[in-house]
């Protein structure tokens, strides 16, 4: 299998200045992963525990108060390694779209509220092309909407005359404009209604199997996530706690916290009651010693509490990091 | 006290900080001042400063330095009141529209809209200049206070329709709260600093009216103030004449307390406002 | 329909009683104060020397009396004075008797309009324009250049600062001259070189009001970039690898104009008090002059007309910005 995007030790903070008082928030905290050519793959965690702040790291967007601590992020692109952060603005802009695109959060505005659509895809497409006329590129927009089966005559639409779905939609169009190796997508069903989820998702999945690219989904819906991922990575404060192909991981959870994730969902026929991880999610600038999840963990062994457990492969493709499997 | 000493870190705040501080000492001194500000020829006239007259003479006959102490005190003294009269205005037309909403809120909000596009200015001069004679520090004080709580109301007004869809507002609501002390206890928590925040704005926009409406002679000229300070020496062309330190002095000290104001403001709502200080933090 | 209905009528009923609040207040102020403006001219009159009878003091007093509006009772004033002012009709001139004031008036408006409708609408555009990229590129050094210029300029009082320019350009160095709308002694004609003097003589009192009104826009402008460029549409365009001039201009600044707008329909508001310092400090003869001499000599047929004509003139334009208003915001125009 092709990697197409590869993170090395990748550590991002967010680092607060709260008049004098230094506060660091540990988002992304010393991240391994590989991500394939032609899969979905998905990061899962509850809300608050870095997913989002990965993405900013593997998309190179690192704003203050974010920053880059330490790591590398590797794509792979027309047979050649590029290592994100130390390419130039300029070229990490040339390899957004064309290798890497995004689809952000359902719930955000995302399109300039003051201009028709067709202008977002025009800004789109030129600052990626050149030597194209104004109307080639709109005949360009709507040829791409009309293939992935989007009425073209939304181009002329302003975004608040479309439906939350539909803006949805456009997004997933803009990130699929120019093809890219790769699509990252964060959160996109979240804030829309169960139906119009359904057709984001199909609309997404018909996507994938026929341009045959990568998706990287981040989702908290584990239900989202059990349909669409081909391989799923659990996050829990900053870190991959587990991964694991699709299947697998929902067949023998190994990690207790993926447990809980799991088991939170309702299953036909199923009237026991559903159980969720005691507790809340711990606040990424206090970090409990040893292994984040201790404190609510029915498990935890006095070593828990102290050292940190390592993301390690206990059967072939899947990774845990937790002491219990190395005490069996 | 915490407070204060983190944004005394903002060099802006600092700055601001202190030169108020100063000028409310001058203001302070006026009370043991040797002279009486309303007498001429108490001093030698048009000396320039000296050790004897530390700002020189007025061609009045008057002391600069303690002339300016007067001024000071009569300014500010004026501008508080404009500013409490028509923050008190602003905050119960804010809460009232805010927290009441329906008729209540259209009519005030209908007549802050009213006072924010008359050309309330040529009002003021208006009455200014009819009532010259009987406008002492105070009534000019509750003149502009009467005029200058349109936009702060609109802006308390929002942040109570915001505090309104708190859960707090239900939760006092349901354990039998009445309406009023609910408004005051819960709610002026998170109004004081917006509260605040105007308040210099609004202080620094009467003290500006009232150098105005003294230099357009609309003001009693007798008053010793900033504005009349300038007034009487524009009057007798010290600029002409080359008095620089009797034109000098109200012109300087009033550009101070402009800038002086103005920086505390702005460095009030930067620390207010958390967006704005994560990209202070960015920035350095 | 709904347009109408919704955006349109609204607006319009709120001219109309603003209007008719502003005429009101001007009606009611001069009646509300202690001073009577009759027995104030009287004593003005015997104080300059006049001998007067009890006989023609009472026939002086009440030709005084119907020319200032204040014959009859409080409602029938009322209604003079609306009807008065449907004729454009704001009865003579004190100082310059027997002229209407509305002939006064409509001498000196233009002057004025000129000044300051240039200068507000160029401050507004230069001053959003540079803030809005100030604003967006905020770490670039020419912004904070701008910034620190503001911080200065944007609180000193303006009459001082006015002066100031005055005392440099016109005193120091006499490059401009110290006042006036023209040079004396000039005929206007439409020629090359009257533009020239007008242009001369306009240039310090246009350059003082626009220092001020660019900084302020520029700090208006960055305050709302400053939150506008948080947007999510913003951080997307950028995550997009769009253009960052493109985002300024087409992201940024666009949406940031709006409420801008709102901001020039108020700033329109205080046109005639701008007026009134830039042209006492340099004696251009507009509505400001007039004004100030109205004061000075309590000329009150003069002053409420003046603040009439400005309370109509000012709503109006702010109607008139209000009615453009959809067509830079698409989701007001498709409601």
């Amino acid at each position: 299998m092709q990697t197409v995007i590869s993170t090395k030790e990748l550590k991002s903070y967010y680092v607060l200045d709260v008049f004098g008082r230094e506060k660091v928030v540990k988002a992304v905290d010393d991240i391994n992963i590989d991500v394939y050519e032609n899969e979905i793959y998905g990061i899962a965690g509850e809300s608050g525990c870095g997913k989002s702040t990965l993405l900013k790291a593997i998309f190179g967007i690192i704003d203050p108060p974010l920053r880059l601590i330490a790591g590398k992020v590797l794509y792979f692109h027309n047979e050649q390694v590029y290592d994100l952060y130390s390419l130039n603005s300029d070229s990490r802009r040339s390899l957004r779209w064309k290798f890497i695109s995004y689809v952000p959060q359902g719930s955000m505005n995302v399109l300039n509220p003051v201009v028709k659509i067709k202008e977002t895809f025009k800004d789109f497409l030129d600052s990626h092309l050149k030597g194209k006329t104004k109307n080639e590129y709109y005949e360009m927009a709507k040829e791409h909407l009309t293939n992935l089966g989007l009425p073209p005559k939304i181009l002329e639409a302003y975004p608040h005359q479309l439906s939350g779905g539909m803006r949805q939609r456009v997004t997933i169009a803009l990130a699929t404009l120019l093809n890219p190796k790769i699509i990252i997508a964060d959160e996109p069903t979240t804030a829309l209604d169960v139906v119009t989820q359904r057709g984001v998702i199909q609309l997404l999945r018909d996507i994938q199997s026929t341009l045959m690219n990568t998706i990287v989904l981040v989702t908290h819906d584990m239900g989202v996530q059990a349909t669409m991922s081909t391989r799923i990575a659990v996050m829990y404060a900053g870190k991959i706690i587990e991964e694991a192909p699709t299947t697998k991981l929902f067949q023998d959870p190994k990690h207790p916290y993926t447990r809980y994730l799991i088991h939170s969902l309702p299953k036909f026929g199923d009237k026991s009651k559903r159980s969720s991880a005691p507790g809340s999610p711990p606040s990424l600038a206090a970090l409990p010693p040893g292994c984040a999840f201790h404190p609510r963990c029915p498990y935890a062994l006095e070593k828990c509490k102290s050292e940190i457990p390592a993301l390690r492969s206990y059967e072939p493709d899947h990774k845990t990091a937790c002491w219990l499997m190395e005490e069996r | 006290m915490k407070v204060l000493k983190d944004l005394l870190r903002d060099g802006k705040f600092a700055f601001g900080f202190f030169v108020l501080i100063f000028l409310i000492f001058l203001a302070f001194l006026s009370f043991f001042s040797p002279y009486d500000p309303y007498r001429w020829n108490v001093v030698p006239r048009d000396t320039p400063p000296s050790w004897s007259h530390i700002l020189g003479t007025t061609s009045r006959g008057q002391d600069v330095f303690w002339e300016l102490c007067f001024a000071v005190r009569n300014s500010l003294a004026m501008s508080l009141i404009a500013g409490v009269f028509s923050r008190i205005i602003a905050i119960l037309v804010g809460m009232v529209a805010g927290y009441r909403g329906g008729m209540a809120d259209r009519f005030l909000m209908f007549l802050s809209d009213s006072f924010l596009v008359l050309p309330l200015f040529l009002i003021i001069v208006l009455i200014g200049s009819m009532a010259k004679a009987r406008l002492s520090l105070v009534s000019l004080g509750l003149l502009l206070g009467v005029f200058g709580w349109a936009w702060d109301a609109r802006v308390i007004r929002s942040q109570v329709l915001s505090l309104r869809e708190r859960d707090f507002t239900y939760t006092s609501l349901l354990s039998g709260a009445r309406t009023m002390s609910l408004i005051f206890k819960e709610y002026m928590p998170f109004l004081t600093p917006l509260v605040f925040a105007t308040f210099i704005g609004n202080v620094s926009w009467a003290i500006g009216m009232e150098i105005t409406l003294a230099i357009l002679n609309v003001f009693r000229i007798e008053i010793p103030s900033l504005g009349t300070m300038l007034q009487w020496a524009l009057n007798y062309q010290a600029l002409l004449l080359g008095y620089w330190w009797w034109i000098g002095t109200p012109v300087v000290t009033s550009v101070m307390l402009f800038i002086a104001l103005y920086l505390l403001s702005i460095s009030i709502s930067e620390y207010l406002d958390p967006r704005m200080r994560v990209q202070r933090i960015g920035k350095a | 329909m709904n347009f109408v209905k919704r955006y349109l009528l609204p607006r319009l009923i709120i001219y109309f009683l603003v209007i008719f609040i502003g005429i009101t207040t001007v009606f009611i102020i001069p009646r509300l104060l202690p001073t009577d403006p009759v027995l104030q001219t009287i004593t003005r009159l015997r104080a300059q020397g006049a001998y007067m009878d009890p006989e023609s003091t009472q026939r002086t007093i009440e030709t005084l009396q119907e020319l200032f509006g204040l014959k009859g009772s409080l409602s029938d004033q009322y209604v003079k004075f609306w009807q008065r002012l449907f004729k454009g009709d704001f009865g003579p001139s004190f100082f310059q008797f027997p002229t209407p004031v509305m002939t006064l008036i409509k001498q000196s408006l233009p002057w004025t309009a000129a000044l300051l409708l240039t200068t507000t609408l160029v401050s507004w555009l230069l001053g959003n324009i540079l803030g809005g990229f100030a604003g967006y590129f905020s770490s670039r050094r020419w912004g904070k250049i701008l910034d620190y210029f503001a911080m200065v300029i944007r609180p000193m009082p303006y009459y001082i600062l006015a002066l100031g320019l005055l005392i440099l350009f016109a005193y120091v160095f006499p490059i401009f001259p110290l006042g006036g709308g023209y040079t004396i002694g000039m005929r206007l004609t439409w020629s090359w070189n009257t533009f020239l003097t007008l242009l001369r003589h306009a240039f310090l009192p246009a350059l003082s009001l626009l220092l001020i009104g660019i900084f302020v826009w520029f700090q208006a402008m960055k305050l709302v970039v400053q939150s506008v460029k948080t947007d999510d549409f913003v951080k997307y365009a950028e995550i997009g690898g769009i253009k960052s001039n493109k985002i300024a201009r087409k992201y940024v600044i666009k949406n940031a104009m709006l409420p801008q707008i709102t901001g020039l329909a108020l700033s329109l508001g205080q046109i005639f008090s701008g007026a009134l310092i830039t042209e006492m400090v340099f004696s251009y003869p507009g509505l400001g002059t007039l004004l100030y001499n109205s004061i000075f000599t309590g000329d009150y047929n003069l002053l409420m007309g003046i603040t009439a004509i400005s309370i109509l003139v000012v709503t109006t334009s702010i109607l008139v910005i209000d009615l453009l208003y959809p067509l830079f915001d698409p989701r007001v125009r498709y409601k």
